[in-house]
């Protein structure tokens, strides 16, 4: 792993950075065994990791199995602005984010962020058709607020071809805070089709996007708002995680942990065969340690991040130099960097996914729910 | 080079009227043309059915791919590593891309080596897989670049597709026929019908009809070995679906048109009624054969005897827009029909392709090894 010049914070002592990388590591497991697989004991960790949660260090989420909710696209909007409402602002920031509040009508976006120059939309969209409309709604509102656009990269992933073997997962990420003996995260694909059929009552569909909706909650606190037994929020959880209808994630808290830059980078691999395929996703892994990585045939999109543009450029060389011993050709198609401190998220994971839901399961026999 | 032939005005006047009015019976389109019925029958004969030489017309059966259950039609523009298509067979190369089902035209054109490839698709899923296998050629063959790929993807529910093999128009234009009350061909609309209610003969009869749109009812009984009022059923059933339109294709070369135009406006960002504006100038002025909207461009087909009449309208539309005070960038790509080298059409790709939209659980599995 690349990576000497990292500077990341130093606000944490080596035990709480201990617990923060494997509770990121293995969001599913319980304290008990995480505990004792970083050799900690299992009260100390539980205390460390509390008071890591009240610092904000982390936020807990549910992803939603996207495939059986009936999402055939994953697509990726990445625009470079040139030009926005700017005027001499004294928060730039903020005002951009404010021109781009729109993005929050399309109820098809996982995810959203801009910085001054860039804006990056991931969504989730039921078919071709619906995706056209989306961004057409969304080039006449970006055209209403007088925003223009120099480049514009659109890549659709069809989420039935693809793999994600990294979703949100800053596993690797964070293992810039680790010794070399510490175990390194395997890649695990999720949004996996569910062989078994699922029979989820109208109080199961209200328990999931009340889950999605209090990212952290525990069942009990569901069960309060819900009005049921915790058994039942309980049973409901354990139900949708052992299914995969649900994967745990813990999202870091980048700015506090000294991230600065976000990798965004799309490359073709040159080659039919599939060994080369999987090697380059091994390398990918290794070198770049993306917490975003989908890919479909030939297509590889990713996102990591770093806390500074040396480690990026960093991490890539040791990529390419990989890619090269194991000679397995590949083109950039295109590589962005994002400055963290200067992006805004316009649209979050806690306030997105209760309409992604909604949306993607319009057709499915789920009744269409506010929580 | 195709030698292209002289026709007098009442052989115009019988192409223009056959491409406006192709499901109508001969009568109907003599009494609009204001010519005679059996002038026009004669004149209609020699231009189908011409001794010794190749109809200057053909008739097609075009199915409604929206109604079949396809979501989207796709244009993919790829430019080709000339040195590999010259050494390399062009069988060999893409006699793969013939078994794609859903692949229903490849054009070539030699110099300056590209390649204009049309797909109908049930889904994003479908297009993606064969996507895929045109990035394989090549890796394979090295025959083109998967970088070089420029894809055009059109929705059917989002109603984009204006117009698909409508001659009428441009001949009517360039040899300034006047056709009263000119038509408006209706294009694929409508919503999906449950094509359950067919039977196997239905299918049987349907297949028919796409593969041989020359053939009559009388031929189509001694086909299939059924009873004549039989047939009529299903033909009427499926002209009231709105299942398959007739169209009439010509010999463009023969005919003196060289030139085709395929071109892209971007409408991106605009107001729906200066895209309305920008489509219904793209129609006055270049009179398309076909013409589609995706939801951030209009693409359309042209046809031209040469290049200068093409410039000459493009002044005139690019004066217009400016006019307007609407953004004309216009991207353009020219082809040579002359020089068109023609792998897959429609004639023979339609009858895959309803076998390949009957197909109505899953994606379309079957990649390309």
């Amino acid at each position: 792993m690349p990576g000497n010049a990292l500077k990341l914070t130093n606000d944490l002592s080596t035990r709480e950075k201990k617990v923060l990388t494997s509770i990121i590591q293995y969001p599913s497991s319980p304290d008990i065994e995480i505990a004792s697989i970083v050799g900690i004991k299992h009260s100390t960790f539980a205390t460390i990791k509390k008071r890591l949660m009240k610092q904000k260090y982390f936020r807990k989420y549910y992803l939603p199995n996207i495939s059986v909710m009936g999402a055939e696209i994953f697509n990726i909007d990445l625009r470079t602005i040139s030009s926005c409402c700017q005027k001499e602002s004294k928060r730039p920031d903020r005002e951009i984010s404010e021109t781009f509040s729109f993005l929050r009508e399309i109820p098809s976006v996982f995810f959203s962020l801009v910085e001054s120059n860039l804006s990056f939309i991931s969504s989730f969209n039921r078919n071709y058709s619906d995706l056209a409309n989306s961004m057409m709604k969304f080039d006449n509102l970006a055209y209403q607020e007088q925003i223009q656009f120099s480049s514009h990269y659109k890549l659709n992933f069809p989420v039935f071809l693809s793999k994600f073997p990294r979703v949100l997962d800053f596993s690797r990420s964070l293992e810039y805070y680790l010794d070399e003996s510490s175990p390194t995260s395997p890649l695990k694909q999720i949004f996996l089709p569910i062989d078994q059929e699922l029979n989820i009552t109208k109080l199961g569909w209200e328990v999931f996007l009340s889950l999605l909706h209090n990212p952290g909650s525990s069942p009990r606190k569901i069960a309060n708002q819900l009005g049921k037994p915790k058994t039942t929020t309980t049973r409901w959880l354990r139900t949708f995680l052992q299914t995969g209808m649900l994967t745990t994630r813990i999202l870091p808290n980048l700015g506090k942990l000294g991230y600065k830059i976000a990798f965004l980078s799309h490359i073709t691999i040159m080659s039919t065969e599939k060994s080369s395929l999987e090697k380059a996703i091994t390398i990918i892994d290794v070198s770049l340690t993306p917490a975003f990585l989908v890919q479909s045939a030939h297509d590889i999109f990713y996102i990591s991040v770093f806390p500074s543009f040396r480690a990026a450029y960093e991490a890539e060389f040791d990529f390419i130099q990989r890619m090269n011993t194991e000679d397995i050709p590949f083109d950039h198609s295109f590589r962005y960097f994002l400055s963290l401190p200067h992006s805004t998220f316009i649209t979050r994971l806690d306030a997105s996914l209760v309409p992604l839901m909604n949306y993607l399961g319009e057709e499915l026999s789920k009744p269409e729910l506010t929580v | 080079m195709t030698v292209s032939i002289k026709l007098s005005q009442n052989q115009k006047q019988v192409i223009v009227g056959l491409l406006s009015y192709p499901m109508s019976s001969d009568s109907f389109i003599a009494e609009k043309l204001g010519v005679k019925r059996s002038t026009f029958a004669t004149v209609k004969k020699k231009i189908l059915e011409p001794e010794g030489s190749s109809p200057l017309l053909y008739p097609i059966n075009v199915p409604n791919f929206r109604v079949l259950g396809a979501e989207l039609f796709s244009l993919t523009i790829a430019k080709l590593n000339s040195k590999a298509l010259a050494t390399i067979s062009e069988s060999d190369a893409f006699e793969r891309l013939q078994q794609l089902y859903n692949v229903v035209k490849t054009s070539i054109e030699p110099s300056p080596s590209r390649a204009l490839v049309i797909l109908i698709n049930r889904n994003y899923t479908d297009f993606t897989i064969v996507h895929h296998s045109f990035v394989h050629y090549y890796l394979d063959f090295k025959l083109l670049s998967p970088t070089d790929l420029t894809r055009y993807i059109i929705s059917f529910p989002s109603g984009g597709f204006y117009r698909f093999l409508q001659y009428s128009e441009a001949l009517a234009n360039i040899w300034e026929i006047k056709v009263p009350d000119p038509p408006t061909v209706p294009i694929f609309n409508g919503t999906e019908v449950d094509i359950s209610q067919i039977s196997p003969l239905g299918w049987q009869v349907f297949d028919s009809l796409i593969r041989f749109p020359n053939a009559t009812i009388v031929d189509l009984c001694q086909q299939l070995s059924k009873p004549r009022n039989t047939i009529t059923r299903w033909v009427k059933k499926f002209q009231s679906l709105n299942l398959y339109q007739q169209r009439y294709i010509p010999d463009l070369t023969t005919l003196g048109f060289n030139i085709q135009l395929i071109a892209t406006v971007s409408i991106q960002g605009l107001e729906k009624v200066d895209r309305e504006k920008i489509r219904t100038l793209i129609q006055q002025y270049f009179s398309p054969t076909d013409l589609f909207l995706t939801y951030d461009k209009i693409i359309f087909f042209s046809i031209f005897h040469d290049y200068y009449d093409l410039r000459e309208v493009e002044g005139r539309f690019f004066g217009e827009m400016n006019r307007f005070n609407l953004p004309s960038d216009l991207n353009k790509i020219v082809m040579s029909l002359d020089n068109i080298i023609s792998l897959k059409d429609y004639k023979e790709s339609f009858s895959s392709l309803v076998h390949y939209l009957r197909e109505q659980e899953g994606y379309l599995l079957k990649q390309i090894s």
